[in-house]
């Protein structure tokens, strides 16, 4: 792609974008994200033919939450693996030696990831229409795409920052489960553990919380319940965003933090 | 120019060059072997595995990773098919019940909306001519309906039919009963449990509680609708009559 006259930002990032795009594209993405479907369709019908009562309920809950679990491990291995190569080829140094501030290059990888998050949301929910009602299906897949901006963007700070991909890896994944426990953690360590060890829960409890309110709270988005029970309502979604984008502002900025400070 | 190899993608590519005979032959002998040590492996045995201790709340909490619905529906699962092990059926007589019932107690309190323990509790596991196994399953849905009565009416009221039936212990029908009586809102309850309680009631001789009931209900006005005092008022022309 060709940029011609004065160097529009915009124009740049969307440029970065499509191309991060393309590169998720043909690095066979779209295969995973199939495989991890029939996976899940195929779990899905075998918890069918398991189940003797509540059946639908089931299935939606354990195969929601395998396709939830599968997209975010997708998508962050997508991200890491993509940033790691740029880095590893000098890809980076090269696009940053064209007249264009990092901020541009960072965002431009984000939005990129970001879009490739679109058609994994929109797929995983459609693979979840048969156990739920498509009210719930929908809120489920609205807050799954918040959960992957989540990853997406902190895939690129964990890039960033440890830059080598199996420790990036790792670190998102403990990230993400540490955020969908966090909030019980803080719960078992105030109540009767405290009791038994005060000197431990004494220590414990305020490292806990602090991490708790470090973390967004992923223990409230895609929740299970939704599709099981059908309990989602829109305003669910006020938190879920909220968090998404507080969330997302403070891994952007560390992310930026980072990349201003390398000396590439 | 003689193209003898493929095109793909507009380049000419040359054919796949052939391994060196001595890598195949390796690679030959490496399927062998490990065909050969498959084979000498000792034979699997069926070991029947008892049912594990349940594991305290915190813990299956914090395995959950923040979507207790999802982990308590597998582990539902993991305890419905337990009978089922590599290479055997156990019955049900020698899964350790009380255990059992801790499981399922657990897998309630990860997701107390659900009522699959409590189905596979009544259906399945007091399914069984063991009474004592029977009472202990029955006990776990009446523990579980005094957490929940208004959810929970509907397996505490079969619980008294399978008490009644099943287990022949009219007393423990009549005390399940009881409770759903005085723990769940009149009018909530829908008929078929009064009668139910009517019946033993009158099954076992106990006419004058049989009136008492009926008459307390029809004089506190407990019972408004036409159809549920002419269903009462039925039953007491008949108790009336059973009684002279």
């Amino acid at each position: 792609m060709v940029i011609q006259g004065p160097v529009d930002h915009g124009r740049v990032m969307m440029v970065i974008a499509v191309m991060t795009v393309r590169e998720n594209w043909r690095n066979r993405l779209p295969w995973a994200v199939l495989m991890v479907l029939g996976a899940g369709e195929i779990l899905g019908l075998f918890l069918g033919s398991v189940a003797v009562t509540e059946t639908e309920m089931v299935q939606g809950a354990v195969t929601g939450a395998f396709l939830r679990f599968g997209a975010v491990f997708l998508l962050s291995v997508a991200v890491i693996a993509g940033m790691a190569r740029e880095f590893g080829d000098r890809m980076v140094e090269m696009i940053l030696a064209l007249a264009i501030p990092r901020a541009v290059y960072h965002l431009g990888k984000l939005t990129g990831f970001v879009l490739t998050a679109i058609p994994i949301t929109v797929v995983s929910g459609l693979a979840l229409i048969p156990y739920a009602p498509w009210d719930q299906v929908v809120l489920w897949s609205l807050s799954l795409g918040c959960e992957l901006v989540l990853m997406a963007a902190l895939g690129v700070l964990l890039v960033l920052t440890l830059t080598h991909v199996t420790l990036a890896l790792t670190g998102a994944m403990a990230v993400y489960l540490l955020a969908r426990s966090a909030s019980t953690l803080v719960l078992v360590a105030s109540g009767p553990f405290a009791q038994v060890t005060p000197m431990l829960g004494k220590w414990t409890l305020p490292i806990l919380e602090f991490i708790s309110w470090l973390l967004p709270d992923l223990g409230r988005f895609t929740c299970s319940e939704w599709l099981a029970y059908h309990t989602g309502r829109w305003t669910d979604m006020r938190t879920v965003l909220l968090e998404t984008m507080v969330t997302l502002f403070f891994l952007c900025g560390a992310g930026l933090f980072d990349l201003y400070r390398k000396n590439l | 120019m003689i193209f003898i190899g493929k095109i793909y993608k507009g380049r000419i590519t040359d054919r796949p060059r052939s391994a060196p005979p001595l890598l195949t032959a390796l690679l030959v002998i490496g399927v062998v072997m490990q065909l050969v040590l498959g084979s000498l492996r000792p034979p699997l045995t069926a070991t029947p595995e008892d049912l594990p201790p349940p594991s305290p709340p915190v813990l299956m909490q914090l395995a959950a990773l923040g979507d207790r619905v999802a982990w308590s529906r597998l582990l539902m699962l993991w305890i419905q098919n337990f009978d089922n092990q590599p290479g055997l059926a156990i019955p049900f007589r020698h899964l350790d019940y009380t255990r059992l019932a801790g499981w399922l107690e657990t897998i309630l309190a990860l997701d107390p909306q659900s009522e699959y323990p409590l189905f596979v509790a009544l259906y399945l596991y007091a399914g069984i001519p063991d009474p004592q196994r029977m009472r202990i399953m029955l006990d776990f849905i009446h523990r579980q309906f005094l957490l929940d009565p208004a959810k929970r009416w509907r397996w505490l009221a079969f619980a008294a039919v399978n008490a009644r039936h099943r287990l022949n212990d009219t007393p423990l029908a009549l005390k399940y009963l009881d409770e759903l009586a005085l723990r769940v809102e009149q009018g909530k309850l829908p008929q078929w449990v009064l009668g139910v309680r009517l019946s033993i009631l009158h099954a076992t001789g106990q006419l004058e509680s049989a009136r008492q009931l009926i008459g307390g209900l029809l004089y506190h006005r407990e019972v408004v609708a036409p159809t549920e005092i002419k269903f009462l008022s039925d039953w007491l022309e008949k108790l009336e009559a059973d009684g002279k």
